[in-house]
C-alpha cells in the first residue's frame, strides 16, 4: 500500500508542479483562525485579473440561443497545477470582437491573465458549454466546446497550446449542442463522450408570451434534438454510436448532463435534464445499449408527474446514506428539485424521489430561473451544501437590478446558497452569503474550486452579458490553519497510472470521524459547465481523515490509510490494499 | 401612456386609502393595455366596490401582471372579507412566487366556502410544495369525497400513498385516475412508479414508454380560475384556451376562441392554422381546406398548415393535390409522420405496394407519439400485412405484424391487446417456415 501525499509520481502524470503552501501536517491553529458563525463569499474578479465580459450584441431582439449562453470550463490547461480557464461566448460572427471565446492562464496563485491568442483556442463559432477529459491518455486535458453550430475537439499540445482535433477524431456534432461530460462508458480506459442537444432552432423570431409581451420564445416554439453518444476507439478517433446505443431515439431539449453509476452495477449511466420534457437516465446495460429508465425510477418529472424546465445538475451524498442524490435547478415558479436517492441493491435501484420541499429547497427557489448548480462543502462542517445561480430566460414580472443597460436589468436574478445539514435539509443562507448572494446577474455557469489553494472552496460564476466573477469563500479566517477547530479540510486527487489520467468514475469514501463521507471524482459539471479540479472533503471538527475506501471503475476496491487535515493527497490505483 | 381618467383615479383612490397598482403597460399588446387601463379607470371611479377591483384584479392576473393583480384582489378581499373568490384567485397567484403565503390564503378560503373541490386540491399541491405532504392528504380526500370523478384527487391520494411506501393504496387510487384519465402524463408516469414499487417491472417498464407521447398535463375543472383565463385578450391566450379546449375534447369551444380571435386579427395564420386543425378533428375537411388555405395565403412557410391541408384534401378525395402537398411537407420534413401516412395510403390506392411499403417503413422509424396517428399505423401495417400474406409473401407480413407489436408495446398496451397480433404473427412465421 502507498499513499502518496503531493506525490512526485502524481505530478509527472498530471504534469503538474506542487502547490505552495499545501503539503505538510497540519500546524495547532491560533484562536482567531476559524470563524464559521455566516458563510460568506466576497467578489474578488478585479484582484484575479479575470477580465472576461459576455457578449451577445442582442439586446431587444430575443434570439433564443442568446438567453441560453455561456459556461465556462475549468482545467488545469498547461500543467503546472493551477486551474486555467476558458470561456464560450457568442462568436466573433455574432458579437464582433467583444464576443471572441477567451481563455485565461492562471500564472499564479489567483492571478489570470488572458492567454487566448496563441492558444488554438479562438474558435469563431457560438459557444456554449465545453466538456474537459484526457481523451489519448496522454497526461493532459483536452477541450470539447459545445456550439450552436459545429462542435469543436481542441487536443491539447501542452503548455497552454491546443488545436483543433474535430476533423482527425471524427466529431461532427452540429446543430445546437448546450452541455457534454466525457466518460469511460464501457471501461475499456477511453473517455467516450455524451453530448446533451437542446432544439432545432433555425430562425432568429421572437415569441409573444401569455399576456400579449414579446420575449425569448421558450423551448415548446422548437422540435427538440436528439443526443449524441461517441465512442472513443483507443484514443485516435471518436465513432458516432448513438443510434447503436439508443440515445437517437429520443428528441428533447437537452440542457445539463451527467455520467455516473446511479444504479450502482459499476457501470456509469448517464442522466439529461431536458427543458420542458422529462429527463432521462441512461441506464448502461454493458453492451454498448443504454435503456431510458428516468420514468420508471422517478427521476423523469416533479412530485407532480411534471416534466420541468431542467437546466443544470447538481450531484452528491446529501444526506449521508452513500448513495448519490441528484438536484435540478429550473424556471421560475417551478422549483428546483431534488430527486432523493431511495437505495436499494446494486443493479436494481428504488429509484428516487422528489423531495425538493422536505429537504428546504424548494420554496427558496421559486421566484428564480436557476441554471449553474452545485454541491460542495462552503465551510468545511464536512456535510455537502448547494450553490445555484440564476438567471431569468424571460423578462421578470418584478425588475430587481438597477444595472445600467435597461434591457438585460429585467433578467438579472440573485443567486441562492443553500447549508446543508447532513442529513439532507438545507437553509437559505442566501442573503447572508455576502456578495455572492446579493450580486444581481444574468448567471449561467458556476465553478467551486479553492482559488487560493488555501483549503476553502471559492466560486467562479460565468454571466450572459455581463463579467465572470470569482467570489472568495470568506467563511473561514484562515483555513490552512483551520484543522480541528470544525473546519478542517483535505484535498485529494485519485489518479489511475497506467491511464496517466484522473480515474473519472471512482468513488471516495472518506472516513472522519466514524463518518463514511462518499465523494465522487467526477469532471466538474452543473450547466454548459465542464473541467477538472481535486476533490474538496471538509473534516468539520476532526483533525484527520482515517482511511479512504475507493471504488475504482470496473468496481475493484482499494483502501489507503488515513492523512492529517490539511493535507494534498493523491490517491493511486493499485498503491492501496 | 395612461390615461387621463386613469391619472383622476389614482388621486382618488389614493384619497380613499387605497392605491391602484401601476403596471407597466408599454410593452404589451394594444387590445390587452386598453383592457387594463378600462379596469384601472373603473376602480379609479369606484374605490369602494370590491367587484370592481376583483374584476381588475382578474383581468390583471390574465394577463401575467401577478404581483399588480395580488394588491388588487387583496383589497377586493378587504372590501368583502366574506367573498371567497378574491382570496382563492388571490392565493392563486401567490402560489408561483410564495407557496407559504398561498398555504394561508387557501385555508382561509376553504373556510368560507368549504365545498369547492378545486380549492382543496390547489391548498393540498401548496401543501406538498411547502414540505407538508402529511396534510395534505386530508383536503385531497375531501376533495374525491366533494367529487368522486375528480383524477386529480385520486392522482394526488396515490402519490402521497406512495411516498409513504403504501403500494396498495397507491395503485388503487392511481388505477382510478388512471380510469378517469388515461391520456395523462403524470398520471400514467405515476402509475408507472407505483407498478415499478409493487415489483411488476414489465408493466411498469411500458406504463414509462407510453408516459412519454402523453399531454403533460391534467386539466382541472375549475369555474372560479377559468373565469380569470376568459379575460385574457391577448392573441397567445385565444390561442392557448384554443388548445386546452381541443385537447379536452371541446372542439365547438376551440374553434369558437379561434374564430374570437379572427375576428379580431384577420391576419393571423396561427389562428386559421389552428381553425383547419380543429375542423379536421370534427371531420369537415371542406372547411379544414378553407382554412389552411387561408393560413398558407398568409403565410406560405407553415409547414404545418399545408400537412393538414394535405390530410383533409385526401379526405375530399382531391388526391393529386393532396399528393402535392404531402411531398412538398416531406420534401421540407422527411419524418413527418402524418404525411408519410397519407402518402402511404396513396400509393396503396395505387397499388404502389414498393412505395406503400417504404412510406410506411419511414413512418415507423420516425414513430407515431400522438395516439391517432399510432393507430392508423397500425391500421395501414394490418392492411398492408394481409396484402402481403394473401400474396403468399409471409415472411414480408409477418414483418409488418412485428412492426405492429413493437408498437403496441412502446405505447405501454397489455397482454390482451397484443395477444391477436402475436398469434397472426406466429401463424405467418410458420407459414412462412411451410
Amino acid at each position: 500500500m502507498r499513499l502518496v501525499v503531493l506525490g512526485a509520481a502524481a505530478s509527472a502524470i498530471l504534469g503538474c508542479a506542487a502547490e505552495e503552501g499545501s503539503s505538510e501536517a497540519p500546524v495547532t491553529p491560533p484562536a482567531d483562525a476559524v470563524s464559521v458563525s455566516g458563510v460568506t463569499f466576497v467578489d474578488v474578479t478585479a484582484e484575479t485579473g479575470l477580465d472576461f465580459v459576455h457578449a451577445t450584441d442582442s439586446a431587444g431582439t430575443f434570439p433564443m440561443p442568446a438567453i441560453m449562453g455561456g459556461g465556462v470550463a475549468a482545467f488545469d490547461a498547461d500543467g503546472d497545477g493551477l486551474l486555467d480557464l476558458y470561456f464560450p461566448n457568442a462568436g466573433s460572427e455574432i458579437a464582433g470582437e467583444s464576443g471572441r471565446n477567451r481563455f485565461y492562464l492562471q500564472r499564479s496563485r489567483g492571478r489570470f491573465v488572458d492567454a487566448t491568442e496563441g492558444s488554438g483556442l479562438d474558435n469563431p463559432g457560438y459557444g456554449m458549454g465545453a466538456a474537459v477529459g484526457d481523451i489519448d491518455n496522454d497526461g493532459d486535458l483536452d477541450l470539447y466546446v459545445t456550439n450552436l453550430g459545429p462542435d469543436v475537439l481542441y487536443r491539447n499540445e501542452g503548455g497552454g497550446r491546443f488545436v483543433d482535433a474535430s476533423a482527425s477524431f471524427g466529431v461532427a456534432t452540429s446543430g445546437w449542442s448546450t452541455s457534454a461530460v466525457f466518460f469511460d462508458a464501457d471501461l475499456d480506459g477511453w473517455l467516450d463522450l455524451y453530448v446533451a442537444r437542446y432544439v432545432q432552432w433555425n430562425e432568429p423570431r421572437e415569441c409573444q408570451v401569455q399576456g400579449g409581451r414579446v420575449d425569448y420564445c421558450g423551448p415548446q416554439q422548437f422540435e427538440g434534438e436528439a443526443d449524441v453518444f461517441y465512442r472513443n476507439e483507443g484514443g485516435r478517433r471518436f465513432v458516432d454510436r448513438s443510434r447503436e446505443a439508443g440515445v437517437s431515439q429520443i428528441g428533447d431539449a437537452g440542457l445539463g448532463v451527467v455520467a455516473v453509476d446511479l444504479d450502482e452495477d459499476g457501470l456509469p449511466d448517464v442522466y439529461v435534464a431536458n427543458d420542458a420534457d422529462p429527463n432521462q437516465l441512461w441506464i448502461n446495460r454493458g453492451d454498448g445499449v443504454f435503456e431510458d429508465d428516468a420514468v420508471l425510477l422517478g427521476a423523469a418529472y416533479n412530485r407532480f408527474g411534471v416534466g420541468e424546465a431542467g437546466m443544470g445538475i447538481a450531484l452528491g451524498d446529501i444526506d449521508g446514506d452513500r448513495d448519490l442524490d441528484l438536484f435540478l435547478s429550473h424556471l421560475i415558479e417551478e422549483t428546483n428539485t431534488l430527486y432523493l436517492n431511495l437505495g436499494g441493491t446494486p443493479g436494481a435501484t428504488d429509484g428516487f424521489e422528489d423531495r425538493a420541499a422536505e429537504a428546504g429547497l424548494a420554496a427558496p427557489s421559486t421566484p428564480y430561473t436557476g441554471f449553474g448548480t452545485a454541491f460542495f462543502d462552503a465551510d468545511n462542517d464536512g456535510d455537502l451544501d448547494l450553490a445555484v445561480v440564476n438567471g431569468a430566460v424571460k423578462r421578470r414580472p418584478e425588475v430587481l437590478s438597477d444595472r445600467d443597460d435597461w434591457f438585460w436589468r429585467g433578467y438579472a436574478e440573485p443567486n441562492l446558497l443553500m447549508l446543508g445539514d447532513g442529513a439532507g435539509v438545507f437553509a437559505d443562507a442566501s442573503a447572508a452569503s455576502g456578495d455572492f448572494g446579493t450580486a444581481l446577474d444574468v448567471s449561467r455557469g458556476l465553478v467551486p474550486f479553492d482559488l487560493e489553494g488555501d483549503g476553502d472552496l471559492d466560486l467562479l460564476v460565468s454571466n450572459l452579458e455581463g463579467s465572470a466573477r470569482v467570489y472568495r469563500n470568506e467563511t473561514i479566517a484562515d483555513p490552512v490553519l483551520a484543522a480541528g477547530t470544525g473546519a478542517g479540510w483535505v484535498r485529494l486527487r485519485v489518479i489511475d497510472p497506467e491511464l496517466r489520467r484522473t480515474a473519472l468514475g471512482a468513488s471516495v469514501v472518506a472516513w472522519v470521524d466514524g463518518r463514511p463521507l462518499r465523494r465522487l471524482v467526477l469532471p466538474l459539471g452543473g450547466y454548459l459547465t465542464g473541467g477538472e479540479a481535486p476533490l474538496h472533503i471538509g473534516l468539520g471538527d476532526a483533525t484527520s481523515v482515517e482511511r479512504f475506501e475507493v471504488t475504482w471503475p470496473g468496481g475493484t476496491v482499494e483502501e489507503f490509510d488515513g492523512v492529517d487535515g490539511g493535507s494534498d493527497v493523491t490517491l493511486l490505483r493499485g498503491e492501496g490494499r | 401612456m395612461r390615461s387621463f381618467a386613469v391619472f383622476i383615479g389614482f388621486i382618488a383612490a389614493a384619497a380613499s386609502g387605497a392605491e391602484l397598482p401601476n403596471p407597466d403597460l408599454t410593452a404589451v399588446e394594444p387590445r390587452v393595455r386598453a383592457a387594463i387601463e378600462k379596469e384601472l379607470a373603473t376602480a379609479a371611479r369606484e374605490p369602494d366596490s370590491p367587484s370592481t377591483w376583483g374584476r381588475l384584479a382578474m383581468t390583471l392576473h390574465a394577463h401575467q401582471f401577478d404581483e399588480e393583480a395580488a394588491v388588487a384582489y387583496a383589497e377586493a378581499s378587504r372590501l368583502a372579507p366574506g367573498d371567497f373568490r378574491w382570496l382563492y384567485l388571490r392565493a392563486n397567484v401567490e402560489e408561483a412566487s410564495d407557496p407559504a403565503a398561498a398555504v394561508a390564503l387557501y385555508h382561509q378560503a376553504v373556510e368560507l366556502d368549504p365545498n369547492y373541490a378545486p380549492a382543496r386540491i390547489r391548498l393540498a399541491s401548496a401543501l406538498e410544495k411547502t414540505g407538508l405532504a402529511a396534510d395534505a392528504d386530508g383536503h385531497y380526500r375531501e376533495a374525491a369525497r366533494l367529487e368522486p370523478d375528480n383524477a386529480v384527487a385520486h392522482l394526488g391520494l396515490g402519490r402521497l400513498a406512495l411516498a409513504r411506501g403504501d403500494v396498495d393504496q397507491a395503485t388503487r387510487h392511481l388505477e382510478r385516475a388512471y380510469e378517469l384519465s388515461p391520456e395523462t402524463q403524470a398520471v400514467v408516469a405515476m402509475l408507472s412508479r407505483a407498478r415499478h414499487r409493487a415489483g411488476d417491472r414489465d408493466g411498469a417498464r411500458r406504463l414509462a414508454q407510453a408516459a412519454r407521447d402523453l399531454p403533460p398535463l391534467l386539466h382541472q375543472r375549475d369555474p372560479r380560475r377559468a373565469e380569470v383565463d376568459l379575460l385574457a385578450v391577448d392573441s397567445e391566450s385565444f390561442l392557448r384556451r384554443s388548445k386546452t379546449y381541443r385537447e379536452t375534447g371541446q372542439l365547438q369551444a376551440s374553434l369558437g376562441e379561434l374564430r374570437r380571435l379572427v375576428e379580431l386579427e384577420p391576419g393571423n395564420a396561427q389562428a386559421h392554422f389552428a381553425a383547419a386543425g380543429v375542423h379536421d378533428r370534427m371531420n369537415r375537411p371542406g372547411e379544414a381546406v378553407a382554412a389552411a388555405r387561408r393560413a398558407l395565403k398568409l403565410d406560405p412557410d407553415l409547414v404545418g398548415g399545408r400537412a393538414v391541408l394535405a390530410g383533409a384534401l385526401f379526405k375530399l378525395g382531391q388526391f393529386e393535390e393532396a399528393a402535392a402537398e404531402a411531398e412538398r411537407v416531406l420534401a421540407e420534413d422527411p419524418a413527418d409522420i402524418h404525411m408519410l401516412l397519407v402518402t402511404t395510403m396513396l400509393a396503396m390506392r395505387e397499388n404502389d405496394v414498393v412505395r406503400a411499403l417504404e412510406r410506411l417503413d419511414r413512418a415507423a422509424a420516425a414513430g407515431a407519439s400522438e395516439p391517432r396517428m399510432r393507430d392508423l399505423m397500425i391500421r395501414l401495417q394490418l392492411e398492408l400485412a394481409d396484402a402481403l400474406g394473401g400474396a403468399g409473401l409471409y415472411d414480408d407480413a409477418a414483418r409488418r405484424i412485428e412492426q405492429v407489436v413493437e408498437t403496441l408495446e412502446r405505447a405501454g398496451a397489455g397482454d390482451s391487446e397484443l395477444q391477436p397480433h402475436r398469434r397472426r404473427l406466429a401463424s405467418y412465421r410458420e407459414r412462412a417456415r411451410g
